[in-house]
């Protein structure tokens, strides 16, 4: 893990995806942890406390989805950056914590490595 | 009378002398005026005998004071006097009739004789007032001396005769009076010119109260010289024979001085004869029917105003005996049917009634009579060209002043045109109704002022409400749900006519508790003024729409989110196949990969993506393979969308290496693709293996880079399937296995 990299968490239930785009991220420069689901990405922020930012899709099995990790996220580790992406609408205002970015599904590599370095800075 | 025995020589004159007799002979005679009886004159002893053996009351008053002797008879007429007036002093005996019997004593002692017929006196002989009539005849008896000593007196009651003297003298009284007071005119004529002997009220009051007694017909009522009365009085006279006759004419003078006037009378000549046989007068009987004439030409006049009247009236007009037998119809009712005059009385009516409809106008028509109360019936009559078309028919009582019927008039109206309008608008009532019941549309009328609410039948089961003629809209309203308030119409906004006309909104029925979205579209009526009196309106249950309309907003929402998953794994899919590769090789493999996803689609497609049948989604991926190097076998196990979807891709991934290093580039490689379910269960799960092993190709050994190909197979699809994938890659060839638990297989799938 070399220091000057930033430390995403992936989190996507979908493997497919999941597994692209950790891997276009990693290509990119980024150090990238990945979750399939909210339980997961919350053992990995507890484990990591590298992790600047967080990049999770709404839509997840399982009692929380995305939008309740972001709060939890937020609540329990604020200075974690949010990122969130869903192939539904977007999120109403208020929904999303506050300062977290949305990307719509389908995504392109660009788009995500461009939202990343925008809440990093 | 009883015979007696007397002891003495000197009583033998009582001897036979009945109970007095005795009476006398036993009662103590020395303390009287007249001492004791051995001292009694003869001349008295005689008196006494002959009186005590007289059935006739005789009593003997002896000496000044008048000493009481009377017989059995006469003891009968003293009643309760008797025994003790028996030897007391007349005046003393009778106190109530003193002053009498001391003027006959006065009298009789003097010589003289009384005699009184039904003399009236007031006795007390049972201790009350009590009026008696008698005849009492007084006489003097004289002693030895022949100087009057006494007096014999026979008293004979004659009150019973007297009384019925006096009824009958009342009864003839009574007759007379009666005579008098006859309704009808009575008067006795005597002699051949006719002279009023008697004459009574009714006469009179016929006469103008005229004295005609006395007076010859003739002169007595000169007014009736030369109108014919006269000249048959001579007739009956001469002839002896009597006369009837009926509404003879007479001109009269009623009054004095009035004009004469025509009265009208049933009279009888009645000869009068004397008991040789010979007519010696006449008895006018007669009554002045003047006025029952009058009523009964009213009466006349008023039937045939009545006649003129029906037969004139378009309608059917009929009248009917008390007892219900038609007698009499105008001439409509001829005109109609066809049939002669006369031809329909009696139950020859029932002829033109139509079959059907017979026995209930009888019923109905019996039913009136019974009763004596209106008759209403609607039958079909037959017309004369055998049509038979609905009349209503209508019939009252007349009746007498005395209450009784006696007689129906009936009329018949043709209301056919109506019947049938009525029928036709009810058959087109029914089929709106029921077009409206088709349509699940019912229709509510509401009375703005009231508040009620009126509905077809189908409405009230909108509602949830049971069947019922009205409700009060409070009760409609209370069933909104209270979200949906202010879409529904309120009291203002329909006071104002501003509710809105086409609304929806939820109700919660009563009857199920069931939430259910009803449309409502309304039009006001308005009254002159411009003021809303009526909302008229449709309701329509349009749960089963919005439900639909809710699922296709679902399904849409769905079909969104579906497709930008798709594009997000065509995304990942094309973003690694390109990675790494020159164009070429990436366009192809990108192409091979997306056939592979896009006939997964086509599967779920079929199946609206609920599932996909396993062996489908593995031949039709296999199918771009030499299809005879490969063999399917297992049994059927449904997919979800995900799942068919990862294990078309890897079947893709499979084939397509296979193709390029395994037993499918070799012509004696053969693929073996077969699943099974393990026993090995829990919780309701059963393992489901699936296997991809090759055989007969060319020796393979494990990829030296493990590429996108593999993560498909190793990753994504163990992730999806939510098990494990290995590949293993033996000498003979590659062999894949994936093992998952599954829910879903049934009993007769797990081998034993």
């Amino acid at each position: 893990m070399a220091n000057s990299a930033s430390v995403i968490l992936v989190v996507e239930d979908e493997a497919l995806l999941l597994w692209s785009i950790v891997e276009d991220l990693r290509d990119a420069g980024f150090d990238v942890f990945d979750a399939r689901n909210a339980d997961e990405a919350l053992a990995k922020l507890e484990s990591v406390p590298e992790i600047a930012v967080i990049f999770t899709d709404v839509n997840m099995p399982g009692s929380t989805d995305g939008l309740r990790l972001s709060a939890i996220v937020r609540d329990r580790w604020p200075p974690v950056k949010i990122i969130v992406t869903s192939g539904k609408e977007k999120p109403g205002a208020g929904v999303l914590p506050e300062g977290a970015l949305f990307i719509a599904k389908p995504y392109f590599r660009d788009e995500v490595t461009a939202a990343i370095h925008a809440v990093l800075q | 009378m009883p015979s007696t025995k007397v002891s003495d020589q000197d009583f033998a004159f009582l001897s036979g002398g009945g109970k007095l007799g005795l009476l006398i002979e036993k009662l103590d005679w020395s303390k009287s005026p007249l001492g004791p009886i051995r001292q009694w004159p003869q001349s008295l002893k005689t008196s006494v005998s002959i009186v005590l053996r007289s059935d006739v009351p005789m009593v003997i008053l002896w000496g000044p004071t008048g000493v009481m002797i009377y017989n059995d008879a006469y003891s009968v007429f003293a009643s309760n006097r008797h025994p003790s007036l028996l030897g007391s002093n007349v005046q003393e005996g009778w106190p109530e009739v003193a002053s009498f019997n001391r003027h006959v004593m006065e009298v009789c002692l003097g010589g003289g004789t009384l005699a009184y017929r039904d003399q009236d006196l007031t006795l007390y002989r049972s201790g009350k007032p009590e009026q008696v009539w008698m005849n009492l005849d007084y006489s003097p008896l004289l002693d030895e001396a022949g100087k009057p000593a006494g007096v014999i007196a026979i008293v004979v009651e004659t009150t019973e005769r007297v009384a019925v003297e006096r009824w009958r003298s009342s009864e003839r009284d009574r007759q007379r009076q009666m005579f008098d007071q006859a309704p009808g005119f009575m008067a006795m004529l005597s002699g051949p010119d006719h002279i009023f002997e008697l004459t009574n009220a009714a006469y009179m009051q016929l006469v103008g109260h005229r004295d005609v007694l006395g007076l010859p017909v003739r002169s007595a009522l000169p007014e009736i010289v030369g109108q014919g009365f006269i000249e048959l009085l001579d007739q009956v006279y001469t002839s002896g024979e009597r006369f009837v006759g009926t509404a003879l004419q007479a001109s009269i003078q009623r009054t004095p001085s009035a004009p004469e006037e025509d009265r009208f009378v049933d009279l009888v000549y009645q000869p009068v004869r004397n008991p040789t046989g010979e007519v010696i007068g006449i008895f006018v009987q007669g009554v002045d029917v003047t006025d029952r004439l009058i009523a009964e030409d009213a009466l006349r006049q008023s039937e045939m105003r009545f006649r003129t009247f029906a037969e004139s009236m378009p309608n059917h007009v009929w009248t009917s005996e008390a007892s219900g037998v038609l007698n009499w119809f105008n001439p409509r009712v001829y005109e109609y049917t066809g049939v002669q005059a006369g031809e329909l009385d009696g139950g020859r009516w029932v002829s033109v009634v139509h079959p059907d409809d017979v026995a209930r106008t009888a019923d109905a028509w019996q039913q009136a009579l019974d009763t004596g109360f209106f008759y209403e019936t609607e039958f079909r009559v037959r017309r004369h060209d055998g049509n038979f078309r609905w009349h209503i028919a209508r019939a009252i009582p007349i009746r007498s002043t005395e209450g009784e019927i006696t007689q129906w008039i009936g009329t018949n109206t043709d209301i056919h045109d109506q019947k049938v309008f009525a029928q036709k608008l009810s058959e087109s009532e029914r089929r709106l109704q029921l077009s409206q019941n088709a349509a699940g549309i019912s229709a509510l009328e509401l009375d703005i002022a009231t508040g009620t609410v009126y509905g077809t039948d189908g409405f009230w089961d909108v509602w949830g409400l049971t069947e019922r003629e009205s409700v009060h809209i409070s009760v409609l309203e209370s069933i909104v749900i209270p979200e949906d308030r202010d879409v529904r119409s309120t009291e203002a906004t329909r006071q104002s006519g501003t509710a809105q006309p086409n609304v929806e909104y939820r109700i919660r029925r009563p009857d199920t508790g069931e939430v259910r979205w009803l449309s409502r579209n309304i039009d006001f009526v308005y009254d002159t003024t411009g003021k809303p009196v009526k909302m008229f309106g449709v309701v329509q249950d349009i749960s089963g729409r919005k439900e639909s309309e809710s699922r296709q907003k679902m399904l849409t929402h769905e079909l969104e989110h579906r497709i930008k998953n798709i594009l997000a794994m065509v995304a990942a899919i094309a973003s690694q196949t390109l990675r790494n590769t020159d164009i070429e090789t990436g366009r192809r493999v990108l192409s091979d990969r997306l056939r592979a996803l896009a006939k997964a689609h086509d599967i779920l497609n079929d199946t609206r993506w609920t599932d996909a049948s396993i062996n489908q989604v593995i031949a039709s991926t296999a199918a771009v393979f030499p299809s005879q190097q490969i063999q399917i076998d297992g049994p059927p196990v449904p997919l979800t969308p995900k799942m068919a979807l990862s294990l078309a891709l890897a079947v893709n991934e499979l084939g397509t290496n296979s193709l390029k290093y395994g037993a499918l580039s070799s012509q004696d490689g053969v693929v073996a693709i077969d699943w099974s379910w393990d026993a090995a269960a829990s919780d309701g799960l059963a393992n489901l293996t699936w296997r991809w092993k090759e055989s007969g190709g060319p020796p393979v050994g494990p990829p030296t880079r493990r590429g996108f190909g593999s993560f498909l197979v190793e990753r994504v699809l163990a992730a999806d399937f939510g098990g494990s994938v290995r590949i293993d890659y033996h000498l003979g060839g590659v062999e894949c296995i994936l093992v998952a638990p599954m829910a879903g297989p049934t009993m007769q799938d797990i081998p034993e």
